[in-house]
């Protein structure tokens, strides 16, 4: 099993993973610029660790920063970009780097609510499945030059209908929804999130929802008893 | 000249909204066969509610013979994200609604695209499927879509831009009703819970959260009580009780609670002109609902001339709207990014 950590920041790197995940996946503002990325490729080089660039999904006015900085990994090995926009995959492949689909695209229903059908068996196996993985879908992404894609450790469980796909598995935190209209952004000068986050708390909701800058998320410590699927963990420190 | 595309959910809606001036219509199925084994919470396409849905495909038949006799095409929304498990389900519901006559497929599963690729089908490429950028408009025309459903997070200014990279793509936008803070096609809350009791089908068909929160709209101050006995429980509506804090002083508690159900986006048409679709959202409101705002829609499209004034247009679509639904608009689909384009 391959351990892996999520840092927004090139800070200090624990130790115990054998590669680091950097980046952003919710917020194009956010997304550290070339510099940052730089140091964390050297980082992780430092500590002999893998890099995986984390990219959100983009507007025109960012996708090109981004590119950027996919261009840096060029030639680097066991490299990786995370998609979260399928916009930038042509330019990924055409640098030779390894596309993997990112938490956004995975399609995994994730709202805790699901807890509540847990009798009706069919829709709660459904809401197990993860829809990208449907024969398919996953034959499509595979053409499309996939081989991994990245799942959050639902508070279901998950059924893995992989036939091709390396699956990785992000935790603690489930992501649920996320937002261009970040109610802790000005809209113009936004750079980084604010540190911190706030719990939504409701008697319909099962679990409180954790809002950390534009994007929602519950948190699930219990990983599944059977990883045999899963050949990778991606832990958010935050 | 820009194409009102107008939801329906029944015979009677469709010919209600081609009178009012509809120039496409899109509908959902949702069986009984679908329900027995997935509810209406997994249902096959993203209006997870009975109400807002066909009944079966001979219902559907009859919405695109009455289409197809005023020349007025027709898509079916088949936009979910399904399970290798649904996927009999799935095709066996699409080859029914292909033999209908349906005239394009609204779709975001890439599985689906893939499928309906191969069988030429004309698609519509959902908003769940995020198109945020040019070089997502270039992946999927490679993938063979002929129409691009724009998310509703999109700005006037980055529409605009991606309406003039669209090279033989058509753009969808939405101009009106359900506009939520989060984006639909990243967006895994779970819809459509309380339909699974009879009591909230009950409720739901009789349209009890549509008719509460229209009456808050009217008189905002009854918002509150109404939407606790008939308001909906989807999680972006839900009133949370917030706990800790992050840097700063933000108005969080207004982001939640009940949402108004006229969003309105008719003065962004102005801005908008590069688009060949608008799309009204709604396909669970009454087909009263759906026929006004059709009306509406169009008044204010016809109205949009070139020596018309920004201005002028504004004040105009603004009396316009006050005049089909007897108060102010208040709910703009394209608030923030008016803000921050200036």
């Amino acid at each position: 099993m391959e351990k892996a950590i999520h840092l927004e920041t090139p800070d200090a790197i624990p130790s115990g993973y054998d590669r680091l995940y950097f980046g952003a996946e919710f917020c194009e503002r956010s997304m550290p610029d070339v510099a940052q990325t730089s140091k964390a490729i050297g980082l992780a080089a430092k500590h002999s660790l893998k890099f995986s660039l984390v990219t959100p999904f983009l507007t025109d006015a960012c996708i090109r920063k981004i590119i950027c900085q996919v261009r840096l990994l060029k030639g680097l090995p066991g490299s990786e970009v995370v998609i979260n926009d399928l916009g930038i995959l042509n330019t990924v492949a055409k640098l030779g780097i390894t596309p993997v689909l990112g938490r956004l695209l995975t399609k995994q229903k994730r709202g805790p609510r699901i807890a509540c059908l847990q009798r009706y068996r069919e829709v709660y196996d459904h809401y197990r499945s993860v829809p990208v993985l449907s024969r398919a879908s996953e034959q499509y992404i595979a053409e499309m030059g996939f081989r991994r894609l990245e799942l959050d450790n639902v508070a279901q469980g998950i059924i893995s209908d992989a036939q091709e796909m390396a699956l990785s598995l992000h935790y603690p935190y489930v992501y649920v929804s996320t937002t261009r209209l970040c109610p802790f952004s000005d809209g113009r000068n936004c750079t980084s999130c604010r540190p911190g986050h706030v719990l939504l708390k409701n008697r319909h909701m099962p679990l409180p929802i954790i809002l950390k800058g534009n994007t929602y998320y519950y948190r699930n410590d219990k990983l599944p008893d059977k990883l045999e699927a899963i050949t990778r963990l991606v832990y958010h420190p935050w | 000249m820009i194409r009102i595309v107008a939801p329906v959910s029944s015979v009677n809606d469709t010919e209600r909204v081609i009178a009012a001036g509809a120039n496409e219509v899109y509908a959902g199925v949702l069986t009984s066969s679908w329900k027995r084994q997935y509810l209406n919470v997994a249902a096959a396409n993203r209006r997870e509610y009975s109400a807002a849905n066909l009944r079966s495909y001979p219902e559907l038949a009859r919405v695109v013979s009455a289409a197809h006799r005023k020349r007025i095409p027709v898509a079916v929304t088949f936009n979910s994200f399904y399970s290798e498990r649904q996927y009999p389900a799935v095709v066996t519901e699409l080859n029914l609604a292909l033999k209908t006559g349906v005239d394009a497929v609204i779709a975001a599963d890439l599985g689906l695209i893939c499928r309906l690729r191969k069988m030429r089908t004309p698609i519509h490429l959902s908003s769940g499927a995020t198109v945020f950028n040019s070089l997502a408009l270039d992946f999927y025309r490679a993938q063979g879509v002929s129409r691009v459903i724009l998310p509703r997070h999109l700005a006037i200014p980055e529409i605009r831009r991606l309406s003039n990279s669209k090279k033989g793509l058509e753009i969808e936008v939405f101009i009106q009703n359900t506009r939520c803070i989060n984006i639909d096609g990243f967006c895994t809350f779970l819809h459509g819970l309380p339909e699974i009791s009879i009591l909230g089908r009950i409720a739901k068909r009789m349209r009890m959260d549509y008719l509460a929160m229209t009456a808050a709209e009217r008189a905002p101050w009854m918002k509150k009580y109404l939407s606790r006995l008939f308001g909906s429980t989807s999680a972006c509506s839900l009133d949370y009780a917030i706990e800790g804090a992050v840097e700063g002083n933000y108005a969080l508690s207004s982001l939640f609670g009940p949402k108004p159900v006229n969003h309105c986006g008719a003065c962004a048409l102005y801005d908008l002109n590069a688009v060949d679709c608008i799309k009204i959202v709604g396909r669970e409101n009454p087909s009263e609902k759906k026929a006004r705002d059709v009306t509406f829609m169009r008044r204010v499209r016809d109205s949009l001339k070139p020596s018309v004034s920004r201005t002028r247009f504004t004040a105009h679509a603004k009396r316009l709207f006050k005049e089909t639904y007897g108060y102010s608009c208040r709910n703009c689909y394209y608030p923030e990014w008016k803000k921050r384009s200036t």
